[in-house]
């Protein structure tokens, strides 16, 4: 299996694993976050699952953990993880990516590098477009 | 209008560029079709009953020449030489094959347009009201709003995979042109105490198999915080709207099931969590934004000129088009000219890629190059001079496009139906032809007056019948067409009302006649000719149009 | 007995096509009709290995005059009734 990693220096890497990565916690899309609060606090890896691409639940699972639960650790999208959707994942805080069998890394690295701009505020630090615009505007 | 920046550019080419590629992923198999589908969806791309369908985004109806140009040079380069205005102020292509579609985007880019979440389990594209920035009675012009919600909601990353599809729809006048309580998010422009712009909202709104009128769940949101207060609901809603059954997925069925009061509780909860890490609403750029709204030059002028009072004597024809067509402008001496896509048994809706050119011709004559697309089906112009309404009309009347019905009976809207959708259970079409033919009197339909009708080949009522004072609804009969009829809806946000079942279905002529029956029961029962049909319908109730339609038979 | 054809969408274009052979047809009158288990044999082997050929393959009763029998597909092989000058229902 294909684990996709962007690196603190925002490098993507690719390496091949002969079993999952493990995680101090997998979370499923219907996870309560308040009931594991106390082992976030501690936990240095995250899972969280996509049972099947089109279940969107992850994304603002991602977005809470990252945004009101100050999560900090490596977040690694696992399950139907398809190379189009993890320049989306990317955004709401994941940072690693269990591709799922038989999806190519090098399309993965593509999805991630294609959009320069985006228009929203999210978790991963980008600046919309909207702070650009004041600052090419103020430069 | 809104013209696009370095940025608004670069995000569009590069979606174009990604289509390209998933499109040559799905030729040579690597995509397989249940991973391609969702993906062609989100880029407005069906596969209908004959062919792909491209449904092409018109933000919130707003169109230029430029662009109408373009549509009609796709109509004729990759489709059949026609194209479909639809009931969100979008416009579908019924023929361009799949590996056409990539070049109809780039084309497309060149003048600023996209297909981007006209379709999907996504927020789509933003609706409002055609007559924005040209109203009397507006608080607020709803268009830099609607461009702000656009971007905002191109390619969130939260809500691109939601439980089901989602709509948004906004409007700033008195009257609510927008219909903005039959959306997943309804808004409305307001003034708050102080004075300040915020909006008053709506959620869970909507048609289909499960019609709900939107329920109000804030009286003010101020403006800077549209953003985060959006974002709590559709999180909300995101992680707790139901995905096991697509029937029970959209927002109006967890507002139901979680109950009013609750749903509040728990989107304001989210707010109060997420306000602070959500996409701010900078002042600048919303002056940035509402700028590109100014009105166009316009000369100074006095309503009612000399030459449009003469040709409105000299002309009958004309008058009665001044009559329905006509908008009444802010800017005096100004008029809103409707371009009925209504011609006399005629497909509403459609337009040829000929006639697309020359509305694109009338456009830069008399409206500064400015169109608008109406949730009606119809277009509008909305710039032009009283004093040249004469000219303009007799224009418009050479390509069939001055049909004196906007309002009235005849200016049906009306889904493609069974003969173009693979969802549809009858034909919308023919019904709604040979509706149209049987009024095809004008004078007659004057004297009937205001009244909407609208027809859906199917539950999902993608014609809008559960909000038409009529509404027609085809279903399958045992292999049959059939259609039931439906008295009392209206879209707008004062008087919203979901339409009542009359009782038994007709066949497709006896679907013809009812219509002709209920209409003669409203015209025997009216206090006079300014009380409407829906006025009559809510004195005299559905009682004296059952006995109408079923006792006699 | 009831016959039928075999029907799908061409992937590239979208257009409605027939089975005949090996191949296939836009053409509803050139279209091959099979048993209906034989019709189900060929839907079941066309999904396994001509996913990058046609989507949405599927079979069609019809009847003597080879029309199919219900309306939908009817509009469907033969194109929108609205439209007479680009669809093919005057060859019904």
């Amino acid at each position: 299996m294909t684990l996709v990693e962007i690196t603190q220096d925002g490098k993507v890497l690719t390496t091949e694993l002969s079993a999952a990565p493990e995680a101090d916690l997998e979370l499923g899309p219907d996870a309560d976050l308040d009931a594991v609060a106390e082992s976030l606090a501690s936990a240095k890896q995250v899972a969280v699952r996509f049972p099947a691409f089109s279940d969107g639940r992850g994304y603002s699972i991602a977005r809470r953990l990252r945004n009101q639960y100050g999560y900090r650790g490596r977040l690694l999208a696992v399950g139907d993880v398809l190379v189009d959707q993890v320049h989306l994942m990317a955004r709401v805080g994941f940072d690693a990516f269990l591709l799922k069998e038989g999806q190519k890394p090098e399309k993965a690295a593509q999805s991630l590098a294609r959009y320069q701009s985006v228009y929203q505020a999210s978790a991963d630090g980008q600046r919309p477009v909207w702070e650009l615009r004041r600052r090419n505007k103020a430069a | 209008m809104y013209r696009y920046d370095e940025f608004d550019a670069a995000i569009v080419r590069t979606r174009v560029e990604e289509f390209r590629d998933q499109v040559e992923r799905r030729v040579s198999g690597e995509l397989t079709e249940e991973q391609f589908r969702p993906l062609r969806l989100m880029n407005g791309v069906y596969l209908q009953l004959h062919a792909y369908m491209l449904r092409v985004a018109v933000p919130y109806g707003e169109l230029s020449s430029t662009q109408m140009r373009k549509l009609a040079h796709i109509a004729r380069t990759y489709d059949k030489g026609y194209g479909h205005f639809t009931t969100r102020q979008n416009i579908q292509f019924n023929w361009p094959t799949l590996v056409d579609i990539p070049k109809i985007l780039d084309e497309l880019a060149e003048v600023e347009m996209h297909a981007i979440q006209t379709s999907g389990n996504c927020i789509r594209n933003v609706t409002s009201d055609p007559y924005a920035g040209v109203a009397g009675d507006e608080v607020d012009d709803p268009r830099p709003w609607a461009e702000i919600l656009r971007q905002w909601s191109t390619f969130h990353p939260e809500f691109t995979y939601l439980p089901r599809k989602f709509k948004i729809a906004i409007s700033g006048g008195a009257e609510d042109r927008a219909a903005v309580r039959f959306h997943d998010i309804g808004l409305r422009v307001v003034r708050g105490e102080g004075g300040d712009i915020g909006f008053r909202v709506w959620v869970g709104g909507g048609m289909g198999r499960t019609p709900r009128v939107g329920r109000e769940v804030r009286s003010f949101v101020p403006a800077a915080d549209l953003m985060s207060y959006l974002e709590a609901i559709l999180r909300v809603y995101n992680l707790y709207g139901r995905r096991d059954n697509k029937y029970k997925a959209r927002i109006k069925i967890l507002v139901d099931e979680l109950g009013l009061a609750r749903f509040i509780d728990e989107v304001e909860a989210e707010w109060q969590k997420s306000r602070a890490s959500a996409t701010p609403l900078p002042e600048e750029e919303i002056a940035r934004i509402r700028a590109y709204f100014a009105p166009p030059p316009l000369a100074s002028l006095q309503d009612n000129p000399a030459e449009l009072a003469a040709a409105r004597k000299a002309d009958p024809a004309f008058d009665l088009w001044i009559k329905t067509n006509v908008f009444s402008h802010k800017v005096p001496g100004y008029a809103a000219v409707t371009v009925s896509l209504k011609p006399i048994g005629g497909i509403p809706g459609d337009v040829t890629a000929d006639q697309m050119d020359m509305i694109a011709d009338l456009a830069d004559r008399f409206s500064q190059g400015q169109l608008r697309a109406t949730k009606e089906q119809n277009l509008v112009l909305p710039y032009v001079r009283q004093d040249q309404l004469a000219a303009l009309w007799r224009a418009l009347d050479m390509q069939n496009l001055a049909t004196a019905n906007r309002g009235l009976v005849s200016d049906m809207i009306a889904c493609p139906g069974l003969d173009y959708c693979a969802l549809a259970n009858a034909r919308s079409i023919p019904i709604a032809q040979e509706i149209s033919n049987r009024f095809a009197d004008l004078r007659r339909q004057h004297d009937i007056g205001s009244l909407s009708l609208n027809i859906s080949g199917c539950i999902n009522a993608c014609g809008h019948h559960h909000v038409g004072n009529i509404g027609i609804l085809g279903v399958d009969k045992r292999g049959e067409e059939a259609y039931q009829l439906v008295l009392g809806g209206d879209a707008g946000e004062g008087d919203a009302a979901i339409g009542q079942i009359t009782g038994p279905g007709f066949s497709a002529e006896g679907i013809v006649d009812a219509t002709e029956k209920a209409v003669a029961v409203y015209l025997a029962n009216r206090r006079d000719a300014d009380e409407s049909f829906i006025e009559t319908y809510r004195r005299i109730g559905m009682a004296p149009f059952k006995e109408a339609l079923y006792d006699a038979r | 007995m009831t016959t039928q054809i075999v029907t799908a969408n061409r992937l590239h274009d979208g257009l409605v096509v027939f089975r005949v052979g090996e191949s296939w047809t836009q053409s509803l009158s050139e279209a091959q009709t099979y048993t209906p288990e034989e019709a189900a044999a060929l839907v079941a082997r066309i999904e396994a290995e001509e996913k990058t050929q046609v989507v949405g393959v599927y079979a069609v009763e019809i009847d003597d005059a080879k029309v199919p029998t219900k309306g939908r597909e009817r509009i469907r092989a033969l194109g929108p009734t609205v439209r007479p000058d680009i669809s093919k229902q005057v060859e019904a």
